[in-house]
């Protein structure tokens, strides 16, 4: 499936990069955990400005003060 | 200090005990003594403290009744017991952050929030119960003894501030600072009974508090009426060199404006995202809650809420994850089997989400507020809207599974009032009535930045009209 993050591939980042202490059980959860954040982040991206901050939010709030 | 003393005093919200205090009809002493004399007797039950230092804050007791005999006070909320989420450090102090990790580590600071409690004279009596970590909605903490709901002890007293719900709800302390990422003061709040602010990002200092989540989290009070709560704001509140985050405008007088004619107040009631998966019974009562509005004059507006609101919902956790696991990350690497198999896994996922992913969902969050604000706060002063879209679950329920409704459970509890904090905004949580399980619900009002002293009014207006703040929890009353 088109961006989604599985088992194998987490269970690899894991193994060669973040070495967190994972049980073997976790790989499928965490695959449909992070195919669903991946698919909350796509949402974000038609509306991505190449402008906007990352703690733009803050500014908004102090100018609508 | 008899029982039925203690009683009474502790049925006194916090300004009144203030003013009695103020007035020499009680002392700070008295009122701490029986302050300690309802946790002796409820929370052996209740289990809201993690710890107590009664002998630190008795010390503090005597020298503030001694400087009010000198004519001194030294503030607003002289000689009044609180007790906090125990992730509030005060330097040289345990602040367990509800961990087994930090039950030994002495804070190197102390908090700006705590800082400005003590300036206010409040005396800081403990540390209460809360999630590990701040890491989940319903309370469960499996390091601690199981923190009760006081109005039914079947049902979950929500988190992750569970004992400063717990604590505030049965009478031990008369107000208490939660931390709230996605919902953790008024979830609570709500499931107790109480009033929960959640201040605009950026209005109270985050100095000395636990991190859990750097952009999302936000320090605020659970107290029983919206009075208490405009007091403890007016006291904490306002810029801090030591959080860039704390912002420089001055603080109002929340407290001194909360008598407003509510003349020409526009009330939005939402159509999507907040009614959506709604339960009917809290869907009825929190409706009910609108006529106290219109009764006073409020003009109540339908507004549509935006598709960015769901889409914040559904990105929230991706930052408080990618935040959380950063955070985390020296601890999870090296001593992973002193966290509970629930928080353990709950901060996995953080350490595969994709950087770009995580700037993404942060560049987003000026894009929805700048919608939010446009589609709805310029048609409405405020939106009113149910904090928990369920009735507080059971104690069952929320045992911990890997099953679909256990899942959709607890990302139900926290659907209303996690995309207020991906936008910043400020909250006020207010009961409202009960659903059918005899539990209290609350609805929220959200506002435009820094409207706080709006939120206030409105919701002292509420209080005002109604008598749901006043009443004792089912598990206080004496039986009949």
């Amino acid at each position: 499936m088109k961006d989604a993050m599985s088992a194998e591939l987490i269970e690899t980042i894991n193994r060669e990069l973040q070495h967190i202490p994972i049980a073997a059980s976790r790989w499928k959860e965490l695959s449909v955990e992070l195919t669903q954040l991946r698919a909350a982040a796509a949402a974000t991206k038609p509306s991505h400005d190449f402008d906007r901050d990352p703690t733009g939010f803050m500014d908004v709030l102090r100018a609508n003060r | 200090m008899t029982t039925a003393l203690a009683e009474q005093l502790g049925n006194h919200s916090l300004c009144e005990i203030a003013a009695l205090i103020a007035q020499g009809e009680v002392s700070a002493v008295e009122t701490l003594e029986a302050a300690f004399a309802r946790i002796d007797r409820l929370d052996p039950i209740h289990h809201a403290f993690i710890w107590q230092d009664r002998e630190s804050s008795m010390t503090r007791a005597r020298w503030l009744d001694a400087a009010r005999s000198a004519g001194e006070t030294t503030g607003p909320l002289h000689g009044v017991p609180l007790a906090h989420k125990d992730m509030y450090y005060r330097e040289g102090r345990v602040s367990t952050c509800g961990s087994l990790i930090r039950r030994n580590e002495p804070a190197k600071t102390t908090a700006t929030a705590l800082r400005r409690l003590d300036g206010a004279g409040a005396i800081d009596i403990g540390g209460l119960a809360m999630v590990e970590f701040a890491m989940g909605p319903h309370g469960f903490n499996g390091h601690l003894p199981r923190a009760l709901n006081p109005w039914g002890h079947n049902h979950v007293p929500c988190g992750s501030s569970s004992g400063s719900g717990v604590a505030v709800a049965s009478r031990m302390v008369y107000g208490s600072l939660g931390s709230d990422t996605g919902g953790s003061v008024r979830c609570p709040a709500a499931a107790n009974g109480l009033v929960g602010l959640l201040p605009t990002y950026g209005l109270v200092s985050r100095h000395g508090a636990m991190p859990m989540s750097w952009s999302l989290d936000v320090v605020g009070p659970l107290t029983r009426t919206v009075r208490d709560a405009a007091r403890i704001l007016k006291a904490i509140a306002g810029p801090d060199a030591r959080d860039e985050s704390a912002t420089g405008a001055p603080i109002p007088d929340y407290e001194a404006s909360l008598e407003h004619a509510l003349g020409g107040i526009r009330i939005g009631i939402p159509e999507g995202y907040f009614d959506e998966d709604l339960d009917p019974d809290v869907a009825s009562v929190v409706a009910t809650s609108l006529g106290v509005f219109r009764s006073a004059g409020a003009t109540l507006v339908k507004v549509k809420i935006p598709d960015s609101v769901s889409v914040a919902s559904a990105v929230h956790p991706l930052v408080m994850k990618a935040e959380g696991a950063a955070n985390h990350r020296k601890w999870k690497e090296a001593r992973a089997a002193e966290y509970s198999d629930e928080v353990g896994k709950r901060l996995e996922s953080g350490y595969f989400i994709l950087a770009t992913d995580y700037i993404n969902a942060l560049q987003y969050r000026a894009y929805a507020l700048d919608e939010f604000l446009d589609q709805v706060l310029s048609k409405v002063d405020v939106l009113h809207a149910p904090v928990l879209p369920i009735p507080t679950p059971t104690l069952e329920q929320t045992t911990y599974s890997d099953g679909p409704a256990y899942l959709k459970m607890v990302v139900s509890l926290t659907r209303n009032t996690r995309p207020i904090n991906f936008l910043g905004l400020p909250a006020l949580s207010v009961t409202c009535g009960y659903t059918r399980n005899r539990m209290p619900t609350s609805f929220q009002l959200i506002g435009r930045p820094f409207s706080e002293r709006l939120l206030l009014q409105l919701g002292h207006r509420y209080q005002q009209e109604t008598t749901w703040h006043r009443e004792l929890p089912t598990e206080l009353r004496a039986p009949a």
